[in-house]
């Protein structure tokens, strides 16, 4: 399912999409970015540490460190 | 994860079966002992959790608090059933008991527990939700707080007959319930807007099994003060079905990192 047209955006969104559902990751990939001070629809490769390691420490009360970290790497990766 | 929901069925069921079946010594039995088998199994299944995972994060540390406080529970049950049915106490003489303690502390636990889940979620950065819930859900615990002080606890305060012990106790767990109420709901709400179930099935298993808990200590506190409690009271079937809630929220969680990590 399409959500963005930023390329990078979407791809973090089907990373995380299939944990935490439409809705969430939608509302994930927002607020991170928010924090981390960047626009959603104009994410970067070189803005992808940051977001990877915020969705990771974010996702860890709900899968543990091990799978959150997992997750954070495809993202660091795309 | 099919067969603990059939046991818990099973033993669910048992327990009903019993409380409008059975009478005299073998309900006492049974009543006292169905808390210990719940707990053990409640145990089992939050254990499997702190085993999976590997690395001590705030993950590990919230699960960790809630299995010390099913374990200070489980001896709180294991103490009662010794009580009463080994050493044919008369509980009604022997309240507050020495397993009371062990509640307390395990209530802590279960208290630190949830709102460490909760503060860690909201300092996360994924999104909160609306406010007007959040607000909604204080204010009704508020309104519930003011209903049990009213009906319940001033009630208890007031008794001249009831000893500070027994006043002390029997007003710490209506209080202390009516928090956990409110951050089980809030926990509850947070999860729900996971659209995937997996992923919210363990915290809103947990928050059912805290509330069950809450109901049956709120039909306790008050039968205990107007000397109506007695073993075998179908409101029991309160804590068993909290526990085997919890334990089932523990195996859903090791089944979503267990499925998360084959993915990979």
């Amino acid at each position: 399912m399409t959500a963005y047209e930023n390329i990078i955006t979407q791809k973090i969104y089907e990373i995380i999409a299939p944990y935490l559902g439409d809705l969430m990751a939608k509302g994930a990939i927002r607020s991170q970015c928010k924090k981390a001070g960047l626009d959603e629809t104009k994410i970067q490769r070189h803005d992808l540490p940051v977001i990877a390691q915020n969705l990771a420490k974010a996702m860890n009360l709900f899968v543990g460190a091990e799978n959150a970290q997992m997750l954070a790497n495809k993202i660091k990766a795309l | 994860m099919r067969n603990y929901w059939i046991l818990s069925g099973i033993i669910i069921f048992f327990n009903i079966v019993a409380y409008v079946f059975i009478e005299g010594n073998t309900l006492l039995i049974i009543s006292d002992l169905l808390p210990v088998v719940c707990a053990a199994l409640s145990i089992m299944g939050v254990a499997s959790v702190i085993y999976y995972l590997k690395t001590f994060d705030i993950t590990k540390k919230v699960w960790l608090l809630m299995l010390i406080g099913l374990v200070f529970n489980f001896i709180a049950e294991l103490l009662y059933f010794v009580f009463e049915v080994i050493q044919q106490r008369n509980m009604d003489d022997f309240f507050p008991s020495y397993a009371d303690p062990f509640w307390i502390i395990g209530f802590v636990f279960f208290f630190a527990s949830i709102i460490s889940m909760i503060i860690y979620y909201l300092r996360s950065g994924m999104p909160h939700g609306k406010t007007q819930i959040y607000l909604i859900i204080i204010f009704s615990t508020i309104v519930l707080a003011i209903l049990e002080t009213n009906f319940l606890l001033l009630p208890i305060a007031r008794d001249p007959e009831t000893s500070f012990a027994q006043k002390a106790v029997s007003l710490f767990y209506p209080i202390t319930d009516i928090s956990i109420v409110c951050l089980s709901l809030i926990a509850m709400y947070i999860v729900n807007q996971f659209s995937k179930r997996l992923f919210s099935m363990p915290w809103i298993l947990i928050a059912l099994g805290y509330l069950f808990f809450t109901v049956s200590d709120l039909f306790y506190s008050y039968l205990s003060w107007q000397d109506e409690y007695s073993a075998g009271n179908i409101f029991d079937i309160g804590w068993n079905a909290g526990y085997l809630l919890i334990g089932l929220a523990g195996i859903y969680q090791f089944n979503l990192m267990k499925k998360i990590k084959e993915e990979r």
